[in-house]
């Protein structure tokens, strides 16, 4: 389809596909529902598991109405879709700046997770295909999810500055706490790297000032918050009142095994650049 | 940070917690932290002792108000929102500054002084230096850049204030003393929640709820929240004693059954002795660890008697069969230092030997004037002043060459400092550096032998400590007004020695001395006006200093070097009766001053000897054996009893204790005749110092050790390799003092865990010269033996945590990483293996081999031992010989006598030849 | 010059929540030139010696190129050693005595023996007992001092150290906690 029409249907498309792909103030749903604290026994809403699942799956549903909107809006929807990738980028921005000030660990994967699909947005302008960077970015989170998880059951509540020190007392899990953290930022060989490099030099319109800015901006908060929470849970002198579990072989193996398959999907990711 | 107690904020206001420390924890704020930073930067720049290459400017008006002279314009302090200059402006004096900031925080009168302690209790390693600085009214750089307490004070009140109405300002609350304190009495409990999220204490699983609740701001809800936390909190802590409680009744042998099985009146007491014991527990541990020691050590002083009973063979020089002539054996003095003893042992096993121990300045304190350096070192005990100065001249006044290696050793490494260079220089000049660092690294010995070779050596240069005749420093201050005089002439007329005669000169001298008035020769001879003439008068005693003034300070100075003989005799006789050294001397008498080598150490001086003020003891034992083997002081010594036979020489020597090599000083005043015996004396010291460093090799955990030869090679290595952070233990695992004769110890391996002061109380019936060991080498010990206690039951608050991190700042002390209060205290890599303690904390086991009577007479007379004894700051023991038996005095339950005695014996008395006590 | 003496000097009043003094001659100030805060020379030696006062706890330190071992509890000698150490761990939030562990260590290696710990725990209850019964012999040869002795000894030389936990529960309530068994 296309013209006028085509881009008038094109817009509620992008906007459904914006609660998926967050764009504020439309992603104060997602946040919501990804900092969803259990309110009685078997709410099933609230468990790690069913957010995991929200987290991959969202992203697909968002591309996949992002498709729709485009071949709606075919080749005079450009304005359009330029327009809602400076929304992307601003919603971006914004969340990561808020990112840096989170301390609850939903609260922070949440913000991150709206920080990062927004990026998708601003690919999308210059014909990036989404869907794997999409799945990349949010693939990424995974793996700090669950550790954020084992935290709260732990402790009671995943936050950093409550119980510094994990790197002495919990060595294992802090060694694989810091990788997630580090594969959540998309700091290089993660999949979010290879992600956010797509988004950047994939399409047409590669090394435009548009493009560079909120992804290398974003980016930078990111790492920046990364640390924040590595510095608030993993260093620091530990309390002394409080128990300090360490993860088992099992859990150790579950998680790094995790951790490589992403690697590999990584691979997939940059194959698919090359 | 301070944690957060359940002692309401008002009890703790101005006890524990300054008012920042209390808006950190109720509004979670950062003050602290902040301050602790800006403060520091400015210490930093302010104390530099010429580390730094770009200096702060104005450091002579004082610390406070060369501080405020750059924090008026430091527009980063103001971007961050402190107005500091506003406050500045307000007071010039630091005390007005202090008076200021106290009555604008609400601070009431009588608590400032407990403020003021917490406040200066915050960063102690800088406030400690201040202090010290205070009152070091002869450091150079105190005398340049004077500070003291009050400045600090006053620096750190201003920022706190700044800070705190910062934070008021934007936090939109009234953060001074009576506002705080009104919060807390208003909301108590609100209060203790905010505190308890801030400090880091709080119960985790509360948290978020704690949070919310807070930001809500309802009272009820708080209240309610509250009570449920506290009620949480003890519950849980209650829980956790009673799991403790079974554990520990299980690991007695009771059951739980067994444990329940009883009523409730007695796990009540259990319960709360057991809570009681938990708060004495470390005095519990440490007097066990004391105990077990002073058993041990009792018992071999014991056991090395009986083997000297009448009737075994006896030790000593006498061993070996041979009975051998009192000249013949070779006399020792060492240092008490407990490193010495491992090489006393050695080396009375080697030869005969007799070994005593004196406190490493020999009894003399000096202040020393090494050649090419312009200022006095102190070498003598920190507790003790000077009054003598010594002075270092060469043999020959050559003018010292520059080689060219040194210049351009200069020129490379002053390139390091400046700002442009390295981009330009780093390919150039790189690989000079590389080649050393690699050298250093892989190769110590070989390429420090190397350097050696390239090094110009120090010309060989003897000690000057005679006193000067009234007509030779006349002389010698005439000289140096001469050479002035010189200089001037030549610089300002251009006019050379050669046409000037020596009555013009003098003539200049003394009209700039105002000796005299009218024109000069040179005036005359060269038609100097009377303008230009008075202008050269002036300028000679301005700018070179050749003015009544300064010839005065000079003959004052000149005044303090050296002794008169009379002293001379009186501090070598004081020393040699101290140690029980007054007859039987051999031909030679070693005397034995130690240090140490290594690389790349800030510690380095803490190695060195503690009774030479941090500095190495050669100079005094130069110093003492020139002195003992002039022949007129030994003419004064045998009118005090102390017969010295004119064959009897005194040598000086080092001894290194990083490589336990002993070298012998002072050959080339050595008679012919004598370098003979010389060779032999050097071999023993050279084989009981190897087998010492075998010893210690162990100690260190070196592995790979084929013999004593290996492990002197080792230990070589270890001082010269610049990535050694742990060259020797030092006085590490130091746990008793021994004052008495060495026949008490010389059987037995103390393991280098001893310092061993000789004395013999035979020849101190009033006991002036146990009182002088009581209120010196045996206050050294102390000091050295609580620092090494405090340093390694918390290494990071009182000792200075891992070397790894340190770094030097301003030339005189260390912080860790970058910005952090000065490290006091000693390294984690000294005092720990690892992570486990290497050094047994324990006082000092001090034992007196002396009459109880005497000893409780000392202690009634001097109060500083007294203190130290009664207090339990060290352990006393004393063997009394005359009733054979040792009494232990007890700090801790001195209730019913703190004398504990128990039956002992010592070793037999020999007898001493001339045994005569002074007139 | 003692606290005491400074107190009596200033002629100070001991109102806890003092207000700060508003009268500026009566705290020794002048009125100062172009607005600055100028003070009296006698307010001014007050404060002086105040901090000097306040400073005497505090450890000297030497520069490092003379390094001096020094007492870091030098300003507390006129203490008993147990309560300098816990003025000095209070004052420089420092721990004052090794962890539980490390003497566990020694005692492995021989440093230390048990039944030298044995005599001191022995001297602690029967002074501790001595005291709560106010000199009553007996209680401190009955059971519950028997029973203290070996669980105190057990504790010391068997189980580990917990961190210091800031509540202090009543025995009753830990009694309590113990009787349920730990399921409360």
């Amino acid at each position: 389809m296309g013209g006028l029409l085509g881009s008038m249907l094109a817009l509620p498309c992008f906007v459904l596909a914006g609660l998926c792909l967050p764009l504020f103030p439309l992603s104060v749903g997602v946040n919501r529902l990804l900092q969803r604290q259990p309110t009685r026994a078997g709410d099933r809403l609230a468990q790690p598991g069913t957010k995991a699942l929200v987290l991959v799956t969202l992203p697909l549903v968002g591309v996949t109405l992002l498709a729709a909107g485009r071949w709606l809006a075919a080749d005079d929807g450009g304005w359009l879709v330029r327009g809602f990738a400076l929304w992307g980028g601003l919603t971006s921005l914004l969340y990561a700046f808020r990112l840096l000030s989170a301390r609850d660990g939903q609260i922070w994967i949440g913000q991150l997770y709206t920080s990062a699909l927004a990026l998708v947005w601003v690919g999308v302008a210059h014909d990036v295909p989404p869907l794997l960077p999409a799945l990349g970015l949010a693939l990424s989170l995974l793996p700090l999810w669950f550790l954020l998880d084992g935290l709260t059951r732990r402790f009671g509540i995943a936050r950093t500055g409550l119980y510094p020190g994990l790197a002495l007392r919990m060595p294992r899990f802090a060694a694989l706490f810091i990788v997630a953290v580090l594969v959540a930022v998309a700091v290089p060989f993660s999949p979010g790297f290879f992600a956010i490099a797509d988004l950047a030099f994939g399409g047409v319109g590669a090394n435009a000032l548009l493009t560079l800015l909120p992804l290398s901006l974003a980016w930078l908060l990111w790492t920046w918050a990364g640390i924040n929470l590595l510095a608030g849970i993993v260093f620091g002198e530990p309390r002394v009142d409080l128990d300090y579990a360490d993860l088992d072989g099992r859990a150790v193996l579950g998680h790094a095994g995790g951790m490589m398959c992403l690697a590999l999907f990584g691979l997939v990711l940059v194959e698919r650049m090359l | 940070m301070t944690t957060a107690s359940a002692k309401p904020l008002a009890e703790q206001l101005g006890r524990d917690l300054t008012l920042y420390d209390a808006a950190d924890q109720l509004f979670g704020t950062r003050i602290g932290e902040t301050l602790n930073e800006l403060l520091i930067k400015g210490l930093m720049d302010f104390f530099d002792e010429g580390q730094s290459v770009w200096r702060m400017p104005g450091r002579q008006q004082g610390l406070f108000r060369a501080w405020a002279n750059i924090a008026r314009r430091n527009r980063r302090l103001r971007m961050r929102g402190l107005d500091v200059a506003a406050i500045l402006d307000r007071a010039d004096e630091p005390e007005a500054m202090i008076d200021l900031v106290m009555t604008r925080l609400g601070v009431p009168e009588q608590h400032w002084m407990r403020y003021v302690t917490v406040e200066l209790s915050r960063l102690h390693g800088w406030a400690g230096f201040v202090r010290w600085r205070a009152q070091a009214v002869h450091y150079y750089w105190q005398q340049r850049n004077p500070a003291d307490l009050t400045d600090y004070l006053a620096v750190r009140l201003v920022l706190a204030l700044a800070l705190l109405e910062d934070a008021g300002r934007r936090l939109r609350r009234d953060l001074r003393w009576p506002a705080l304190l009104d919060f807390a009495a208003a909301h108590p409990r609100e209060c203790l929640l905010r505190r308890e999220l801030n400090a880091g204490t709080v119960l985790p699983d509360f948290a978020h709820r704690i949070e919310v609740a807070l930001d809500a701001g309802e009272p009820a809800g708080l209240d309610a929240l509250y009570l449920d936390y506290e009620r949480e909190k003890i519950t849980r802590e209650a829980r956790t004693r009673a799991r403790r409680v079974e554990t520990m009744a299980a690991a007695a042998g009771m059951g739980r059954d067994a444990l329940l099985g009883r009523d409730d009146e007695t796990l009540h007491q259990v319960i709360d002795g057991v809570y009681a014991a938990k708060a004495h527990e470390g005095m519990l541990w440490t007097r066990s660890l004391e105990r077990a020691h002073l058993r041990w050590l009792l018992a071999q002083i014991d056991a090395a008697a009986a083997a000297d009973a009448p009737g075994a063979a006896p030790a000593g020089p006498m061993a070996g069969g041979m009975p051998q002539g009192p000249g013949d054996a070779v006399q020792a003095l060492f240092c008490i230092d407990v490193r010495s003893e491992r090489l006393r042992r050695h080396l009375e096993a080697v030869g005969d030997y007799e070994t005593f121990g004196i406190a490493g300045f020999f009894g003399i304190p000096i202040a020393f004037v090494e050649f090419g350096k312009g200022h006095e070192t102190a070498l003598c005990p920190a507790v003790v002043t000077p009054k003598h100065v010594a002075v270092e001249m060469p043999h020959s006044h050559a003018k010292h060459a520059e080689s060219l290696f040194e210049l351009a050793h200069e020129v490379v490494h002053d390139l390091k400092n400046t700002v442009l260079a390295p981009y330009v220089t780093v390919e150039a000049v790189g690989l000079l550096f590389g080649f050393d660092m690699v050298g250093k690294t892989f190769a110590p010995r070989a390429y420090n032998t190397w350097r050696q070779r390239l090094e110009t050596r120090k010309p060989p240069a003897r000690l000057l400590f005679d006193k000067l005749s009234e007509a030779d420093a006349l002389e010698l201050v005439a000289n140096l007004q001469d050479e002035m005089v010189l200089r001037a002439v030549e610089r300002h007329f251009a006019v050379k020695r050669e046409q000037l005669t020596s009555p013009m000169i003098r003539e200049l001298r003394e009209t700039a001395l105002e000796n005299r008035k009218g024109q000069t020769e040179l005036a005359r001879r060269f038609g100097l006006d009377a303008a230009g003439e008075a202008v050269f008068i002036r300028s000679l005693q301005v700018e070179y200093r050749v003015n009544p003034d300064q010839a005065r300070i000079q003959l004052e100075h000149l005044a303090k070097i050296g002794f008169r003989p009379q002293r001379q005799a009186q501090l070598v006789g004081a020393a040699l009766r101290g140690i029980g050294l007054t007859g039987g001397f051999g031909r030679t008498v070693l005397v034995v001053g130690h240090g140490s080598t290594s690389e790349n150490n800030p510690y380095e001086s803490a190695l060195d000897c503690g009774a030479c003020g941090g500095d190495h003891g050669l100079v005094n034992a130069r110093i003492f054996a020139a002195m003992a083997n002039r022949p007129e002081v030994r003419k004064l010594l045998k009118e005090q009893g102390v017969d010295i036979p004119a064959a009897t020489r005194f040598i000086p020597a080092l001894h290194d204790t990083t490589t336990d090599e002993i070298r012998l000083a002072d050959l080339d005043e050595l008679p012919p005749a004598l370098l003979r015996r010389i060779d032999r004396i050097c071999e023993d010291l050279t084989a009981a110092g190897r087998l010492t460093a075998a010893e210690r090799c162990q100690a260190l955990g070196e592995t790979g050790i084929s013999g004593p030869d290996a492990a002197a090679r080792r230990v070589k290595r270890h001082a010269l390799d610049w990535t050694q952070v742990r060259p020797e233990w030092g006085l590490s695992k130091n746990a008793s003092f021994v004052i008495g004769r060495r026949e008490l110890t010389q059987r037995v391996n103390l393991d280098g865990r001893a310092f061993l002061h000789s004395y013999d109380y035979r020849v101190d019936p009033k006991g002036r010269l146990l009182e002088t060991i009581l209120t010196g080498p045996l206050i050294v010990a102390q000091w050295i033996n609580l620092e090494h206690f405090f340093s390694v039951v918390d290494n990071e608050a009182f000792g200075s945590g891992s070397k790894v991190y340190h770094n030097v700042v301003g030339r005189f002390g260390v912080v860790t990483g970058n910005l952090s209060d000065l490290r006091t205290g000693l390294p984690a890599q000294t005092m720990l293996r690892g992570h486990a303690p290497y050094h047994q904390p324990m006082r000092l086991i001090t034992v007196i081999e002396a009459p109880l009577a005497l000893v409780e007479a000392l202690l009634a007379k001097l109060y500083k031992p007294r203190e130290l004894v009664h207090n339990g700051w060290i352990r006393l023991v004393v063997l009394d010989p005359e009733t054979g038996r040792a009494q232990v005095y007890d700090p801790e339950h001195r209730e019913g006598g703190a004398w504990r005695p128990q039956p002992i014996r010592l070793p037999a008395w020999a007898e001493r030849h001339n045994m005569q006590a002074p007139s | 010059m003692t606290k005491a003496v400074y107190d009596e000097a200033a002629g100070m009043t001991t109102d806890v929540h003092g207000q700060a003094p508003a009268d500026e001659a009566a705290s020794g100030q002048r009125p100062g030139d172009g607005g600055k805060h100028r003070l009296a020379l006698g307010k001014q030696l007050k404060i002086r010696s105040m901090v000097t006062v306040a400073g005497e706890v505090l450890p000297f330190f030497w520069p490092m190129r003379q390094f001096i071992h020094h007492n870091p509890l030098h300003g507390l000698e006129h203490l008993p050693f147990e309560d300098a150490v816990t003025e000095a761990a209070r004052l420089f939030h420092a721990r004052g005595w090794l962890p539980r562990s490390a003497y566990q260590r020694m005692l492995a290696e021989g440093a230390l023996n048990r039944d030298d710990i044995s005599a001191e725990v022995d001297a602690f209850v029967t002074a501790w007992l001595g005291d709560r019964s106010q000199g009553d012999a007996a209680a401190t040869d009955g059971e519950v001092a028997a029973m203290l002795r070996e669980i105190l000894l057990a504790m010391m030389t068997a189980t580990s150290q917990p961190g210091p936990g800031d509540r202090e529960p009543c025995a009753e309530d830990v009694l309590a906690c113990l009787r349920r068994g730990g399921r409360g």
